[in-house]
């Protein structure tokens, strides 16, 4: 994997590596990090049984970590979704979801390159 | 016009040079011609010319022979008469041969013929008898028997006739002959022949053309050449020759051949090495057998054709010289005419032009007939025709002038016997200004210039030409003013200056005294602690207002002197706004002023502007503000950034607004003078040096801006200052940072204990690397309880400062803060607790700080603002 990728991906790498204080090694571990990050499937789950707080508390996180790395395919929809469920809307949140899935699944098959 | 000449002779000329081209065409065409008919025409000539000679020498030689022929018959008749005079006796001349004939009647005959022969012309004068004796004038009277000659038998048949000889026996050359029968008793007794020599035949034929002798040739009709004069003598027959010659020109053998057949006369050309030439066949005529072909010489024919050329070639060729030296004559005088004609109209134009701009109207008087006569414009208004008499045209002018003293000045300049005197006394120019109501009121310079004298010098023609000078006059009346007005500025600055002085001086004596006084009342009551500290206290007061009434004074003088100089950097209006914000507050603080201050509208706080002398002004009047307010009074102070230019910087204004005691309609024009302050008893209890305003307002305009007041008596005032600064790119945000501050906060932070409680691993080890680069020792927890289990664990002073995420399991940020916050020590009450939460809600921030949170952090943070938070936080003690 490399920046090129990552930039090509969509994420505003220079945005992130600013965070990482330019060290390139340092973001692409972290960014290794990202797919396997288990707060996604309790998101997933946690929508698909309704329960809203802990869907906001999974959503909550990644957002964080998605936004400091500044990885915008995922961070995007997260951050979208973060709000409607910190607010507890009652709506169909599958979209969202599936924009999450997708840009995981992307980003994952960059990492294992 | 000249113009016009010039372009006529142009035409002229180029119809010349078409003329002169058209003509050496044709010559050169003609030539041509004249060169090819040229041979043609030169054979022609020189056929007619050698017809000419050969026709002529023709007849001459025939008439000559005719006359020989009548001349040997009268001969034989001189000879009949002498042989019967002297008694001859034919018969015993003629006898046989073979006998002995009388050598007395011999000797008679001979002597005879001799005395005939230095009669006639001939050469060889003999009589022949009828047997062929040959009697000659010689010694031996019978030398020969030509018994065998063919002219013998004619002769003795009684024919009178020529013959030729081409090997004589006596003389071995040629000969021609004339006979003729001499007769006695009425028979014919033998003949007598006359003879001709080659001198002779050679003279009778020689001609010459252009110097070069003709080749003649006198032929018998079968063709034997009887004599030539020239070479040809080897070839017996020139008929036979002609196989020889290479004709030409319609010529050939049988032309010759003819002409000797038919005893004609003809022309032909041959060719004789490799030149042209022509001969002519002539008879002789007289009846004659005789032909005389008479050959132009080669190389006089050619000479001629050269000749002719040349003459030809040169005649032409000097007309084209001619025409061409004729043509350049023209073409170089039209130019050069045409230059000189294009020249004197510029020229007359330039002066034309340079003359109808400097003068007016310009009048031709002739002195002599004392009349006058318009060239340029029209006389104004038109009272008067374009000539006449001069006095027409003075009275003219006069009529115009209403004043009777400037009228009878003016006549005197223009009088005609006065300027002709002048002149006439050698004076080209006479000058006079005139203020004279042409059009309007004007003044002008009339100029009497003379053109032409006669051979006394008399004048006999001048110029009037006047120019108008109202313009420069005005212009003078002008710069006076200007003077004046600035010698009025120069007073008026002296004035001020020293009325500057005797206030100042004044100014500062008074605090000097008070502090010469309180010192002495100081060493005066040492002993009096009380005394002492009152004088000190005064002293120090009054040393301070000095000081600032020198500064004002000096700042003063810097600035009128225009010594100062604007020192722009980079600064933050922001930063400015709050230290104006804290001095105000704490000159109001006294005078329990309210102050209100916004800066809210300011969206480009960064800027490069003159920090120092910025904050000058705006503490000046914010100053004044609070000094002229009373206790209880408002100050609104706000700031905004009107506007904002495309190229990069943005119009701010200022404003200052207080509920003070104001100031009157009289005084405002006068607040921004030196030492002007408004004379009523608030003001003079109110301490100040009067030059605050002063130098407030020349600073504003220095920065290039502007400031304005308004005030109403008792109401109170506003001041409001407008400036233009240029951006520049603010520290957070980019990658430029201010190094100072970096080096700043990393220095301070090195060595800091931070305790991180965050619960996502990710952002976790982000924050570290960040936090290590700052130099701080980073602890970690992992949610809220475990980040109080942690403080109390590590015991009161061991962390600088905390940064707590607000959403984590267990335990979130706000109630681990409450938590650490209920910890009963000094030190956990005041452990600085940053929150770090993704959203900036006002209602997140205000639950923060009712958690006990100290300040609050956005998610996902930028590394400077968390160090310079840190900071803040860590040294805000």
């Amino acid at each position: 994997m490399t920046i090129d990728m990552l930039t090509a991906y969509g994420a505003n790498t220079k945005e992130g590596l600013q965070r990482c204080m330019n060290n390139d090694g340092f973001y692409l571990r972290l960014v290794k990090m990202i797919p396997g990050d288990g707060h996604f499937q309790k998101l997933y789950d946690a929508v698909e049984a309704g329960d809203l707080a802990a869907a906001f508390e999974a959503a909550h996180a990644l957002k964080g970590s998605t936004g400091n790395l500044a990885l915008t395919p995922i961070f995007a929809p997260v951050s979208e979704l973060t709000e409607l469920l910190r607010a507890r809307t009652e709506t169909d949140y599958t979209p969202l979801v599936t924009a999450i899935r997708d840009a995981q699944k992307k980003l994952c098959d960059i990492c294992a390159d | 016009m000249p113009m016009k000449a010039a372009k006529k002779s142009d035409r002229n000329a180029i119809q010349n040079l078409i003329c002169a081209v058209l003509l050496i065409c044709g010559v050169v065409l003609s030539f041509v011609y004249f060169y090819r008919s040229n041979v043609t025409r030169i054979t022609h000539q020189n056929e007619t010319y050698i017809a000419d000679i050969a026709t002529q020498r023709a007849s001459l030689v025939g008439d000559l022979f005719a006359e020989n022929l009548a001349y040997i018959e009268s001969s034989a008749v001189v000879l009949e008469t002498a042989f019967q005079n002297e008694e001859v006796d034919s018969a015993k001349l003629n006898v046989e041969m073979e006998e002995q004939i009388d050598p007395v009647e011999v000797e008679k005959v001979g002597r005879l013929l001799r005395a005939c022969e230095e009669r006639f012309a001939f050469n060889y004068f003999r009589f022949i008898d009828l047997h062929g004796r040959d009697y000659t004038t010689g010694e031996t009277v019978i030398a020969a028997n030509v018994a065998e000659r063919e002219y013998f038998s004619q002769g003795i048949r009684g024919v009178t006739g020529m013959t030729y000889i081409l090997d004589s026996k006596v003389t071995s050359e040629r000969q021609i002959g004339f006979y003729s029968p001499v007769y006695q008793n009425g028979e014919i007794a033998g003949f007598v022949i006359g003879f001709y020599g080659e001198d002779f035949i050679n003279s009778l034929l020689e001609v010459s053309v252009f110097d070069h002798a003709c080749e003649v040739l006198l032929c018998a009709q079968d063709g034997t050449i009887i004599y030539s004069t020239g070479k040809t003598a080897e070839t017996r027959n020139y008929l036979d020759a002609l196989s020889e010659f290479s004709f030409s020109q319609d010529t050939d053998e049988r032309t010759v051949r003819d002409a000797f057949a038919n005893r004609n006369d003809t022309f032909f050309s041959y060719e004789v090495d490799g030149q042209e030439t022509v001969g002519i066949v002539s008879y002789i005529g007289s009846d004659s057998d005789f032909l005389m072909v008479l050959n132009f010489p080669a190389e006089a024919y050619q000479s001629m054709i050269r000749n002719a050329s040349i003459n030809g070639a040169v005649l032409l060729l000097s007309l084209i010289g001619l025409f061409l030296v004729a043509g350049i004559f023209f073409i170089v005088r039209f130019f050069l005419q045409k230059k000189k004609l294009l020249e004197e109209a510029k020229n007359s134009n330039d002066i034309h032009f340079a003359m109808s701009r400097l003068f007016e109207n310009f009048v031709i008087v002739n002195a002599e007939k004392r009349t006058y006569h318009y060239i340029e414009g029209m006389p104004d208004v038109g009272h008067i025709p374009n000539d006449g008499a001069y006095d027409l045209f003075a009275d003219d002018l006069l009529d115009r002038f209403p004043n009777d003293a400037e009228r009878a000045e003016a006549a005197a300049q223009i009088s005609f016997d006065r300027l002709t005197r002048q002149m006439n006394q050698g004076q080209d120019i006479i000058s006079c200004n005139l203020h004279a109501p042409i059009r309007d009121e004007e003044w002008f310079t009339y100029n009497f210039i003379v053109v032409s004298r006669n051979a006394e010098g008399r004048v006999t023609e001048f110029i009037i030409a006047r120019q108008d000078i109202t313009g420069l006059q005005k212009k003078e009346e002008e710069i006076r003013r200007i003077l004046e007005r600035a010698r009025d500025e120069a007073e008026k600055g002296n004035r001020a200056k020293s009325n500057f002085l005797s206030s100042m001086s004044h100014d500062i004596r008074t605090p000097m005294n008070a502090i010469i006084g309180y010192t002495n009342i100081a060493l005066d009551k040492i002993d009096d602690k009380e005394m002492v500290r009152d004088s000190l206290t005064k002293i120090v007061a009054s040393s301070h207002y000095l000081l600032s009434l020198i500064n004002d004074v000096l700042d003063m003088s810097k600035i009128e002197s225009g010594k100062i100089h604007l020192n722009e950097n980079k600064c933050d209006l922001k930063k400015i706004f709050e230290r104006i914000a804290d001095l105000t507050r704490s000159q109001a603080g006294k005078k329990s002023l309210a102050i209100s201050f916004d800066t809210d509208e300011v969206r480009h706080p960064y800027v490069i502007a003159d920090e120092l002398r910025l904050e000058q002004v705006l503490i000046n009047i914010a100053g004044n503000a609070v000094k002229y307010t009373p206790k209880g009074g408002s100050i609104f102070i706000k700031a905004t950034e009107t506007e904002e230019y495309p190229e990069g910087k943005s119009r701010y204004s200022f404003s200052v607004r207080d509920t003070g005691i104001g100031m009157s309609e009289d005084f405002l024009p006068h607040i921004f003078e030196s030492f002007s302050r408004e004379t009523n008893s608030t003001i003079n209890k109110i301490q100040g040096t009067g030059l605050g305003m002063a130098i407030t307002s020349r600073l504003v305009k220095l920065m290039g801006g502007e400031i304005s007041v308004s005030s109403k008596l008792g109401e109170g005032s506003e001041f409001v200052v407008e400036l233009t600064f240029p951006h520049w790119e603010s520290p957070a945000g980019s990658e430029l940072s201010d190094s100072e501050e970096e080096a700043v906060d990393k220095a301070a932070l090195a060595g800091r204990k931070i305790l991180l409680v965050e619960d996502n691993d990710i952002n976790a080890e982000i924050a570290t690397l960040v936090l290590s680069e700052y130099g701080l020792v980073v602890d970690r927890a992992s949610n809220g309880q475990k980040g109080v289990d942690r403080i109390v664990e590590k015991g009161g002073g061991y962390y600088d400062v905390v940064l707590m995420d607000i959403q984590m399991p267990v335990l979130n940020g706000y109630e681990a803060t409450k938590k650490i916050r209920g910890l009963d020590t000094e030190y956990a009450k005041r452990l600085p607790i940053i929150a770090m939460s993704a959203n900036a809600y006002e209602e997140d921030v205000r639950e923060s700080l009712a958690s006990g949170m100290n300040g609050h952090i956005a998610k996902p943070f930028d590394p400077q603002e968390l160090a310079a938070e840190l900071y803040r936080r860590i040294y805000a003690q």
